[in-house]
């Protein structure tokens, strides 16, 4: 975490807290049962009163910010307030929208640069649980999309990409588009080998050249419905040629690297890179010539 | 149901037993032969048995007398199954229809836009 | 231990087609209902998660997900909330052509009183403007429309002139045989964004024996050529009517159409209305016409197959229906019924009728689906007596033989179509040709999505979006 947000940067988040109401099987950030909701806010609200005004876009993440209640809305309202022409970037499980009156509280500030990062595990009840670890987190997470959708909020749909769920990535594909039709952007993530990740890689780690075919086939479905579909976290070299024009520079610029022999690669410039945070990569990378 | 039989006159005969297949099932499935055979039907006054004629129709001939045994047969199952989908889930297609229909929620009314 | 929810099937050869309101589908192996009913799916079988997903059962007595599940039903019936969309405005009866299979018993073009009244014309359109529809359609209908072309420009010129302050996108379009229209109607249609809509049978010799005329596809090409030349090339489009003749040439009519720049074709079977009545054995008609469908289908895939996109418009129909969430705003497809929902008839002697097909009857001096006069309240022609009674048998979710049928939601209700080929509003399914060929129609697209995913997939995928 910073002191202070840098303009050129383009990962400005604000963590709200370590708590959060799911216990994803493979969490890059691990949470804790310690409320540090407290402990965190004031130095949160610093970081909005002293952002430079013309910040091109903050994130609000955690932890499952939600969990602020009250003042998860009292939070970005004086983002708002004291950024107007910042993109907010919010990033939850989307469970406590499933109320809508919770929801309400969000729409009455209005849906104006606001963009709500939201995971999808599974299109089935099971899978999904099973990944989030959490009972309810399906029927939460859906009926919350459907409430933010009611209100106009500009949805982006993750669907972090685990041995648990990769074979049904075109099923998942269809129910999005039968289902979701109304999100903004739906990013396929490749997963950072860190956090829980590495205490249940037997679970959920894959190498992404095992789940080319799935990709393949979720990737071009979403893309033939005209929804926006991108891929994250994931380099071109592991990658069939077919899905590229659907890759992302995404990586955060403080935990981007590369390998030494990625410097031979013609696609380098056009490279999302590695996950400096990775204890592991896929086995599979290689410079494309 | 019993054996599907033709007799000398042509006429496609055979007995249901409606402890197992209801009104319900039986209108259903004959609903579709009717085109093609008047029925006649006739309950045993002393069992749960139910006799059923099929008489072809002018211009309609048995071609294929295995082929509408078949066709019998599963219809029978099938329109049983649907019968049981429809009974089970009766309340919760109200509730369905009735909702997607409602003028307005306590919410902001919504459908997808494409 | 799960709970079923609403959904319906269909035994397709070895396999199950389930379907449901909301318009989710699984094709599954024979006797797969047989276990859900039985609850012998279990949890860790691939099937019971596409059965969850798809809205087929439910872990909980009442789904968790009901709200959605409705939103996703009320965006399938959401054309209803446009209420009418399409506008037919039958301008006149006279014609300049007469073929011999014409539906509307056009009269020659020196016949008398067969006009619309320009007093009609003006109240009709403040009808259309009652419609709730942000999108209307205004079409022009004949005989042959441009026969009274100064009444045209006047119905559009009046449609302009409200719309400054309703605000509505209006597509005008003109259905004509494009044999004869002046210079003069071009340059206004260029103005006002006009489009035309016109006959194409297929190659010359079929075109021209369907119209009992030597020279008919000659002056049709001219004309479309001069419509294109005046308004741009994608201002024609072209509707075909599948002949007992046609039946032979599925290759020649969709090559005729793309010679002549077209890049789609609808497949189009005959109607059993006006003069087309004549035909006696329907069901052998409808059967070959299937036969024609799919070989025509085939032609049109493997065009898609060398590069060429080309679209086949009513599958684009039946696949938006089942590939998407999405309702669509075809008459012919809807439950509830198009007729009034979607579509109106303003017609030349005065009256408003229910569909294209309701005026027709009206020809043969059958008035069952006359809704009223154009001078009629709004209300009274829309939400009268007649649209009561009609709407008590115009949804397929509770007609019998539909009410039980897997495709209800793809297909739809036609109580016009029922009531002038049975001589009963209500229909009787089992000897039904339409229900006969959709029925059809809809398991051979199930049966390509099911067996030929990888190959079909991406070329319906972009038909749909193609036409939307």
């Amino acid at each position: 975490m910073r002191d202070s947000f840098d303009i050129n940067s383009n990962d400005n988040a604000l963590f709200t807290t370590a708590m959060c109401s799911n216990r994803c099987l493979m969490c890059c950030q691990p949470p804790s049962e310690k409320n540090d909701i407290e402990m965190l806010w004031g130095k949160n609200i610093k970081l909005i009163d002293t952002a430079p005004k013309e910040l091109p876009s903050i994130g609000v993440t955690g932890g499952e910010p939600t969990l602020l209640g009250g003042r998860f809305f009292e939070l970005i309202r004086h983002i708002r307030i004291t950024l107007p022409n910042t993109e907010v970037h919010i990033l939850s499980n989307g469970r406590a929208f499933s109320d809508k009156q919770f929801t309400r509280q969000l729409g009455e500030i209005g849906p104006e640069k606001i963009l709500l990062g939201i995971p999808l595990h599974s299109d089935n009840q099971l899978d999904h649980d099973f990944i989030a670890g959490a009972k309810g987190a399906y029927t939460d997470t859906l009926l919350g999309l459907y409430n933010l959708a009611r209100w106009s909020f500009d949805i982006e749909l993750r669907v972090v990409l685990t041995k648990l769920n990769y074979q049904r990535l075109p099923q998942i594909a269809h129910f999005i588009y039968r289902n979701l039709p109304f999100v903004r952007y739906i990013s396929l993530m490749g997963l950072e080998y860190t956090g829980y990740t590495i205490k249940n890689a037997e679970q959920v780690w894959i190498d992404p050249v095992d789940m080319a075919e799935p990709m393949c086939e979720a990737t071009l479905f979403l893309a033939s419905t005209g929804l926006d579909v991108s891929i994250f976290n994931l380099s071109q070299c592991v990658l069939p040629e077919r899905i590229w024009p659907f890759v992302r520079k995404s990586i955060s610029d403080w935990k981007n690297r590369f390998e030494p022999f990625c410097d031979q690669c013609r696609l380098k410039p056009d490279c999302c890179g590695l996950f400096a945070t990775s204890k592991k990569q896929s086995l599979n990378l290689h410079p494309l010539v | 149901m019993t054996t599907i039989n033709i007799n000398d006159d042509g006429l496609v005969e055979f007995s249901i037993d409606t402890s197992i297949y209801d009104e319900w099932v039986i209108e259903k499935v004959l609903y579709w032969l009717s085109a093609d055979y008047i029925i006649t039907r006739c309950n045993d006054t002393n069992s749960y048995i139910q006799n059923v004629t099929l008489e072809p129709k002018d211009g309609h001939c048995i071609t294929d007398f295995q082929q509408l045994k078949e066709k019998l047969s599963n219809d029978f199952i099938d329109y049983k199954n649907r019968q049981t989908i429809a009974r089970e889930t009766a309340n919760i297609r109200d509730l369905l229809f009735a909702k997607a229909f409602a003028n307005s929620d306590d919410f902001v009314e919504f459908t997808f836009k494409d | 231990m799960f709970y079923l929810l609403p959904f319906h099937f269909q035994p397709v050869g070895e396999k199950e087609i389930l379907t449901n309101d909301l318009g989710d589908y699984l094709i599954i192996p024979r006797g797969s209902v047989q276990r859900i009913i039985n609850r012998e799916i279990s949890p860790s079988e691939d099937l019971y998660k596409d059965l969850l997903a798809s809205f087929i059962i439910s872990e909980t007595p009442v789904p968790h997900l009901l709200d959605n599940m409705a939103t996703r039903l009320a965006t399938r019936k959401s054309f209803l909330d446009n209420f009418t969309a399409l506008h037919i405005f039958v301008m006149t009866l006279r014609c300049n052509q007469n073929c011999i299979y014409c539906q509307a018993l056009s009269r020659d073009s020196s016949f008398k009183g067969c006009d619309m009244k320009e007093s009609d014309l003006m109240t009709a359109v403040d009808l259309m403007f009652r419609s709730p529809a942000k999108h209307l359609t205004m079409e022009f209908q004949g005989g042959e429309p441009t026969l009274v072309s100064d009444l045209i420009q006047k119905g559009i010129l009046y449609a302009e002139q409200k719309n400054q302050s309703e605000c509505r996108q209006i597509t005008y379009v003109i259905c004509s045989n494009c044999v004869n229209v002046s210079n003069e109607l071009l340059e206004f249609c260029r103005q006002y964004n006009v489009v035309f809509s016109t006959s194409l049978d297929g190659p010359f010799y079929l075109h021209n024996h369907n119209r009992g005329k030597i020279d008919s596809y000659q002056k049709v090409i001219a004309g479309i050529d001069k419509v294109r030349e005046a308004l741009g090339a994608d201002k024609v489009s072209a509707l075909m009517t599948t002949s007992e003749d046609s039946l032979r040439y599925p290759r020649e009519i969709i090559d005729a159409y793309r010679e002549n720049g077209f890049h789609s074709v609808f497949l189009r079977a005959l109607n059993p209305y006006g003069l087309a009545q004549d035909n006696n054995n329907w069901p052998a008609y409808f059967d070959a016409f299937v036969d024609f469908y799919k070989q025509a289908l085939e032609y049109i895939l493997e065009l898609n197959k060398q590069g060429e996109g080309f679209v086949e418009e009513f599958t684009a129909l039946i696949l938006r229906k089942i590939l998407t969430p999405f309702p669509i705003g075809f008459v012919d497809l809807q439950t509830p019924a198009g007729i009034i929902n979607n579509v109106i008839v303003y017609n030349y002697d005065g009256y408003v009728y229910a569909s294209d097909e309701s005026r027709m009857l009206a020809e043969n001096k059958d008035f069952t689906f006359r809704l009223g006069k154009i001078s009629d309240k709004y209300e009274d022609l829309f939400y009268g007596r007649k649209a009561q009674e009609l709407s008590r048998i115009w949804a397929t979710e509770y007609i019998a033989g539909c009410s039980e049928c897997a495709y209800q939601s793809i297909c739809g209700a036609d109580p016009v179509r029922n009531y002038s080929t049975q001589g009963d509003a209500y229909g009787y399914r089992p000897d039904s040709t339409i229900c006969r060929k959709n029925k059809a129609i809809i398991e051979y697209i199930f049966k390509l999505l099911d067996e030929r995913t990888e190959e079909v997939l991406p070329i319906f995928m972009n038909w749909i979006s193609g036409t939307r």
